[in-house]
């Protein structure tokens, strides 16, 4: 049995379904990050496990107890937000103990856990400052220790690294992790940025208009993706419409121009449509004649750090292909010069929808 | 570098302080001249002479403090409640506060003597008749101090914050909300305060011996002692406020519990 298990869960505000029935289970100590655009139902189906929105239908279940009526003040999950939401009206100790008051514990228990969690977001030293006198990032810190101060059973984040700059949401993101790894506690990470989800994730659970579109490790979603949704969302992907020329082998012909893939089809699909994703560091150009090729002019070059990012149009459509920034930038082709992309049928994505 | 105040700026700073000051220095300089050609504090004296200065501003004071309380302890949670839940209340719940601005002060005594002077509900002998009477008066301030207390606070993510950490709502409102609203509260509570200790309608007619009616019999008979019960109830609102305000400051500094000292 799963420690959080979801059973057809679904909320609908008026006619307008959020979520979907949706059935989940999370193992004790995972790491689940929900992924998806705005509008998803991703932060709704989180606040229905913290008990701040009620379920249409379908149950929540923690460690076994059915705790879908259970008021949040009686869930013992803890939350970080988003916009942090420390008590403005208390210092950094006084809002790590807050949760520890309630329960009642003795004030030498508290400040002994206080000072734990101090330790564990090394921030000993701002104790005694109030929320107006630290950075986001910092806020951020006190926020996790408050709602891990309580030892809570299961810990939700709630794009909790949107507020930031990019610089320490990346490092407050294996803060947290280290974190979670550390105590061991399960913890339900949503979040709409793609990097944060994979770099951090145990598992992935991507979402779009209220429904499960995939549920997978990081490597599973991006290296097979199920849907075009997915494949889209997740990383940068060419898409390629082909129709299927010869089932048997895996043949497809996009415009005037053939390639194989690795899967092969029922008889029956021959001549109908499909979609085919590519990743932009799978492709390379002028490589080894033994692989796909698709004949192209390059149309724009960009350098993009560590890789050079070239689009190349083939049968009226552009492709990224990806190539390391390496010293022989020089040697690469030019716009307007024609090249020929190549790629190996088991780095062709056949999509599902 | 700091940008100065324009010209206009000043102006309209000047043309500002003038409107406030310059009736309020009249009124001084006119209680001072109680004895013919002198500048003295007469009128003052005679006023500190008078046993019903003190009765009539301590049952006005007195009265303020309740309907504060009161008004706090009805609004906060409803307005809160409201915010939190049914956003939508918001409206009603504004256009009731102002119908104090719509409805004159005569109207409502006339209404609350009627209302409760017979069976089955006599309260017009009754504190509780007044209090409640001055709530409604003073409800356009407090509420809409409340209001916009709450407005700068993220209430429902404070909320559920506490929530999750397992307070409930009593704690929640006490703990939470109000040390966050304080100021918005200090302010409502000030406007109270000033608006009961002048009002005269209703403690008039209710028949109660209150600092308003008091102030009125006393401009009716004598020409520097009004001038003079200006003046001091003025100075006594601000000093009381500002003993508020000082306290208010010094709980900023909290005791603390726990963590690295």
């Amino acid at each position: 049995m799963a420690f959080i298990e979801l059973h057809n869960l679904t909320k609908q505000f008026g006619p307008t379904t959020v979520v979907s029935p949706l059935n989940l289970a999370v193992e004790r100590g995972e790491f689940l990050s929900v992924l998806g655009p705005s509008g998803c139902g991703k932060t709704t189906t989180l606040r229905m496990i913290a008990g701040f929105e009620a379920p249409s239908g379908g149950t929540i279940k923690i460690d076994g107890a059915d705790i879908t009526r259970t008021p949040p003040s009686k869930r013992k999950i803890g939350i970080v937000f988003q916009s942090y939401a420390l008590f403005p009206n208390m210092s950094v100790a006084q809002n790590i103990g807050y949760g520890l008051q309630i329960a009642k514990l003795s004030k030498q228990a508290i400040t002994q856990r206080v000072d734990e969690m101090l330790a564990i977001i090394h921030m000993q030293e701002f104790a005694n400052r109030y929320p107006h006198q630290l950075s986001g990032g910092q806020q951020q810190r006190v926020a996790l220790a408050r709602a891990l101060a309580i030892r809570p059973q299961v810990l939700l984040l709630d794009e909790p690294l949107s507020a930031l700059d990019a610089k320490i949401r990346v490092s407050l993101r294996q803060d947290i992790r280290a974190i979670q790894r550390e105590l061991g506690i399960t913890a339900i990470y949503v979040t709409h940025d793609q990097e944060e989800a994979l770099s951090l994730s145990d598992r992935v659970l991507i979402m779009q208009k209220g429904e499960v579109e995939q549920l997978g490790t990081p490597a599973e979603i991006y290296n097979n993706p199920k849907t075009s949704f997915v494949a889209q969302f997740v990383g940068t992907l060419n898409t390629l419409e082909t129709t299927l020329h010869d089932a048997k082998q895996g043949i497809l012909q996009f415009g005037k121009q053939q390639f194989a893939v690795s899967d092969s089809f029922d008889a029956a699909l021959q001549g109908t449509t499909v979609q085919v994703a590519l990743r932009p560091e799978r492709l390379s150009l002028n490589g080894a004649a033994s692989q796909n090729q698709l004949h192209g002019i390059v149309k724009e070059q960009m350098l993009l750090g560590p890789i050079v990012r070239f689009h190349v149009e083939v049968e009226q459509q552009l492709l990224f292909v990806d190539v390391f920034n390496d010293t022989n930038v020089s040697s690469l082709p030019n716009r307007g010069e024609a090249v020929v992309v190549n790629f190996a049928p088991h780095d062709c994505l056949v999509l599902e929808r | 570098m700091k940008k100065r105040p324009s010209l206009v700026a000043w102006l309209f700073i000047v043309l500002g302080t003038s409107y406030f000051l310059l009736p309020l220095i009249a009124t001084f300089l006119f209680s001072l001249r109680a004895k013919k050609d002198t500048l003295g504090f007469t009128a003052y004296q005679r006023v500190f002479a008078d046993s019903s200065f003190y009765e009539t501003f301590r049952f006005s004071a007195l009265m303020a403090l309740l309907t504060i309380i009161a008004s706090l302890l009805l609004l906060v949670p409803t307005v809160y409640w409201a915010y939190l839940r049914h956003p939508r209340l918001h409206r009603l719940i504004e256009l009731v506060s102002l119908m104090p601005f719509v409805i004159p002060p005569i109207v409502l005594v006339f209404g609350l003597i009627k209302s409760y002077s017979r069976p089955p509900v006599i309260l017009v002998q009754s504190r509780g008749l007044l209090i409640a009477g001055y709530m409604v008066l003073t409800l356009p301030y407090m509420y809409r101090a409340i209001d916009a207390g709450l407005r700068a606070t993220n209430v429902k993510t404070l909320t559920e914050a506490a929530q999750s950490l397992g307070a409930g709502w009593p704690r929640i409102i006490w703990q939470v909300i109000v040390p966050n609203i304080r100021g918005a509260l200090v302010n409502g509570a000030f406007l109270t305060f000033a608006t009961v200790l002048g009002e005269l309608t209703l403690a008039q007619y209710l028949a109660w011996p209150a600092f308003g009616p008091y102030l009125a019999r006393i401009s009716q008979n004598k020409a520097y002692e009004p001038a003079a019960l200006t003046i001091i109830s003025f100075a006594l609102t601000w000093v009381i406020f500002g003993i508020v305000l000082l306290v208010n400051s010094k709980d900023q500094q909290q005791t603390q519990f726990g963590g690295t000292h």
